[in-house]
């Protein structure tokens, strides 16, 4: 696969944006919240979810490596295509005026500026285990 | 064989935005960017429901 570089340097090419008010109430697991411009932003993360009817949890309990989920490679698309991208930028600035946001969680970005590269990846296991009597 | 694309960006006013949840691999931007690769598995394997004995699941090593 050709190797993801940015074109030219972040300043030449990417607008500045302008936020007036921003509105987060939760930053969850492996969240990014960047204001500010960035080269790379690469989250990863692993979630083992067991839901019990019983709550009875030993503690020592979850391991990755019995499950292909978190193991298999996940397929890219391949960029072979050979593109000259030429932007003009007219007008310098992005303007929002309020964003709100009630929750992140899991390997999510919420990216206020410019950027070149983004690369995230989650993997995850559900399970449940219910006894007889008390299907859902 | 090669492709050219020619971008102008003119004015980008936008007012309000209400998200619920970002969650899983997503990006919320605002901004440019060049490159996003987002990827993101979720399995239910046939041990996923299990009703019965309660059963212990694979330790941790």
């Amino acid at each position: 696969m050709k190797k993801q570089t940015c074109s030219k340097p972040i300043t030449n090419t990417k607008r500045t944006s302008v936020l007036k008010e921003l509105y987060i109430t939760n930053i969850g697991e492996d969240s990014t919240l960047r204001i500010g411009d960035t080269y790379a932003i690469t989250p990863y993360s692993l979630v083992y979810a067991l839901q019990r009817k019983i709550p009875t949890f030993r503690g020592d309990e979850g391991n990755f490596e019995p499950y292909s989920v978190f193991r298999k490679d996940i397929p890219l698309p391949e960029i072979t295509e050979q593109v000259n991208l030429n932007i003009i930028n007219e007008n310098p600035y992005i303007h929002v005026g309020r964003v709100k946001i009630i929750a992140t969680s899991v390997a999510p970005v919420v990216h206020i500026g410019s950027n070149c590269i983004i690369r995230s990846e989650s993997r995850t296991l559900n399970i449940r285990q219910f006894n007889s009597t008390s299907v859902p | 064989m090669s492709m050219n694309l020619n971008v102008v960006n003119k004015e980008l006013c936008v007012g309000a935005v209400r998200i619920i949840g970002v969650a899983s691999s997503s990006i919320f931007l605002i901004g440019d960017t060049e490159n996003i690769t987002l990827t993101s598995a979720f399995d239910t394997p046939p041990e996923s429901l299990i009703v019965g004995v309660e059963t212990e699941i694979a330790e941790e090593v």
